[in-house]
C-alpha cells in the first residue's frame, strides 16, 4: 500500500525558482479564472467596459474622433497602459498577504509571488490588447501600429515601475498597516490625472507642470505617440519615465533585500 | 545536521521587543530525533519554524544540509477555491516532484476522501482536510520531518495507518517534535531542547529534558 515517490535530484537554486514561479503562476490562473463560468472573458470585460463608456460619453458630445483615429482606438491607447499599471500595482501590493500560507513551503519566497503576479498581469495585458485590436479591426476601425518597438519599450518601463511601486507599497503596508487605506484613496484620482481620455495638449498650459509629475501620464502619452502615427507629444519624456522606473526598482529591491523575512514571518 | 549561530529572534509588540531566543548557538547532530519542550508561549513553534527554514531570525544564521519537510499535516497552505488535486499538484511542482499523477493517486488513496479529491477544499470537513494534509506529507520523502503538536487525525483505522506510514518514513528520516504529550516524546525522540527564559538548553536524552521542564 505504501510506496514512496522517488527522491528528486538536487535542483539548482535557479531551477527551484523557476519551478516555484511556474507553480504559483498556474495557481494564480486557476484561482483567477477557474472559479468562474466565463473565466477569461472577465479579463476582457474591464477594458471593453471602459472603452464603451468613454466612447458613449464622447459620442454624446458629438466628438467623431481624435485626429486620425476613431474614439475607441484613442481610448484603447489610454486605458490599456493604465489598467496594466493599476493591476500590476494592486496585485504586487497584495502578493504576500494573499499567499502567506504558502510560505510554509520553504521554497516559496516572497519574490516569487511578485514575479508570478507580474508575469500573469503582463500576459493578461498582451492577451486583452490583441483581442481588442482584433475586435476593432473586425468592426472596421483603422488599426495601424506606428512604432511597435517604442510601444514595447514604454510598456516595459511602465511595467517595471508599476511592479516596483507595488512591492514598495507591500513593504509600506507591512510596516504601517494603516497606510493601505491611504494608498487606496491616493490611487482613486489616477484614472483622471493620467491622460486616459485626453491628451496633455487639451489641458490649459498653466496646469501642465502639476500633471507632468505623474509618470503614468508620461507613459500613456508616449504609448499613444508610438501607437498612432499622427500624434506628437512635446511634454512627455521617456527619460523621466526611465528614471522613475529605475528609481522605484532600486527602492523595491533595496527594501526587499533588507526586510524580506518580515513578509514571511507570521 | 542543523547549525545555529548567534541566533536572536524577537517579535515587536506594543510593549516592546519580546525575545524568543537571544544569542543562541548550538548544533543538532546528524541522525537525532529532537523533542522541543517549553511552556505555552515560550516559542516552541517559532523554534520549530526557524529550524525548518520557514521563519527567519532577526540576527544570526541557521544552516542545514537536510531536506526538511513543512510542518506535518499542515493545512494552512491549501487554497480553498482549488480542488484537492490542484493543491497537491501545486506542492509537487514547488518541491520539484515530477511524478505528479502518481503522487495524486497515492494521496487520493491514502486520504480516503474519494471523489472529494476533485472538489474545492472549502467543501471539505475539517477531518477531510487534515487527512488530505497528512496524506500529502506522506507522499514526499524528507530527511527531517517537523511535527508541531499533531492532533489525532481521523478514526482509529486511519490513525493506525498514519502511525504505520510514519514508522516507515522514520527508517530513513528523523523528526523534530513539539508536543505536550510526554509519552509520545519519550517514544519518538532521543534528545531534547528545553526553552526557558529565552535561553535554550540541550539534553542528550529526553528524560533529563522532561525533568528540567517540569521543575
Amino acid at each position: 500500500m505504501i510506496f514512496s515517490v522517488p527522491k528528486n535530484e538536487k535542483r539548482s537554486p535557479l531551477m527551484v525558482m523557476k519551478d516555484v514561479i511556474f507553480a504559483l503562476l498556474l495557481r494564480e490562473v486557476k484561482t483567477r479564472f477557474g472559479a468562474f463560468r466565463l473565466g477569461i472573458f472577465w479579463a476582457l470585460a474591464e477594458p471593453m467596459a471602459h472603452v464603451l463608456l468613454f466612447t458613449v460619453l464622447f459620442g454624446v458630445r458629438a466628438r467623431e474622433g481624435f485626429g486620425s483615429v476613431e474614439t475607441p482606438v484613442f481610448i484603447f491607447t489610454g486605458i490599456m497602459p493604465f489598467l496594466l499599471f493599476q493591476n500590476l500595482f494592486g496585485k504586487c501590493k497584495a502578493a504576500c498577504s494573499a499567499n502567506r500560507g504558502l510560505f510554509h513551503y520553504r521554497y516559496v519566497k516572497p519574490i516569487n509571488t511578485f514575479i508570478a503576479r507580474t508575469l500573469l498581469e503582463t500576459g493578461i495585458f498582451i492577451f486583452t490588447s490583441v483581442c481588442l485590436l482584433t475586435l476593432f479591426f473586425w468592426v472596421g476601425f483603422q488599426i495601424q501600429v506606428y512604432d511597435i518597438l517604442s510601444c514595447i519599450l514604454v510598456i516595459f518601463l511602465l511595467g517595471v515601475m508599476a511592479s516596483s511601486l507595488g512591492i514598495c507599497a507591500a513593504f509600506l503596508i507591512e510596516f504601517f498597516p494603516e497606510s493601505d487605506k491611504f494608498l487606496s484613496i491616493a490611487m482613486k484620482p489616477m484614472l483622471f490625472i493620467s491622460g486616459v481620455f485626453y491628451t496633455l495638449d487639451m489641458i490649459p498650459t498653466q496646469y501642465h507642470h502639476f500633471l507632468l509629475w505623474n509618470p503614468v501620464l508620461h507613459a500613456i502619452e508616449l504609448f499613444r505617440t508610438a501607437f498612432i502615427e499622427s500624434f506628437e507629444t512635446q511634454h512627455a519624456s521617456l527619460f523621466y519615465l526611465f528614471l522613475v522606473a529605475l528609481g522605484s526598482l532600486f527602492l523595491a529591491l533595496r527594501l526587499y533585500r533588507s526586510h524580506w523575512t518580515r513578509m514571511v514571518a507570521t | 545536521m542543523i547549525e545555529l549561530n548567534n541566533v536572536t529572534k524577537y517579535y515587536v509588540t506594543k510593549l516592546g521587543k519580546k525575545y524568543v531566543l537571544r544569542d543562541v548557538s548550538f548544533v543538532i547532530p546528524e541522525g537525532r530525533d529532537v523533542a522541543i519542550l517549553g511552556k505555552n508561549g515560550a516559542g516552541k513553534s517559532t523554534l520549530l519554524r526557524l529550524l525548518g527554514g520557514i521563519d527567519f531570525p532577526n540576527r544570526g544564521t541557521i544552516s542545514s544540509n537536510k531536506r526538511i519537510s513543512w510542518p506535518l499535516a499542515l493545512s494552512s497552505g491549501f487554497q480553498g477555491s482549488m480542488t484537492g488535486r490542484e493543491n497537491v499538484e501545486f506542492v509537487c511542482r514547488v518541491y520539484g516532484n515530477k511524478a505528479i499523477a502518481k503522487t495524486c493517486r497515492f494521496v487520493k488513496d491514502f486520504s480516503e476522501i474519494q471523489d472529494y479529491f476533485e472538489l474545492p477544499i472549502k467543501t471539505y470537513s475539517s477531518g477531510m482536510k487534515s487527512r488530505l494534509a497528512f496524506a500529502l506529507s506522506m507522499a514526499f520523502d524528507f530527511e527531517l520531518y517537523l511535527i508541531d503538536e499533531i492532533t489525532s487525525v481521523g478514526d482509529a483505522s486511519f490513525r493506525k495507518k498514519c502511525a504505520e506510514s510514519m514508522a516507515e518514513k522514520r527508517k530513513n528520516a528523523n523528526v523534530i517534535m513539539v508536543s505536550h504529550d510526554m509519552g509520545t516524546l519519550r517514544k519518538q525522540c532521543d534528545m531534547s531542547i528545553v526553552l526557558q527564559n529565552r535561553q535554550l538548553t540541550l539534553f542528550d536524552n529526553v528524560e533529563e529534558g522532561i525533568r528540567q521542564y517540569s521543575q
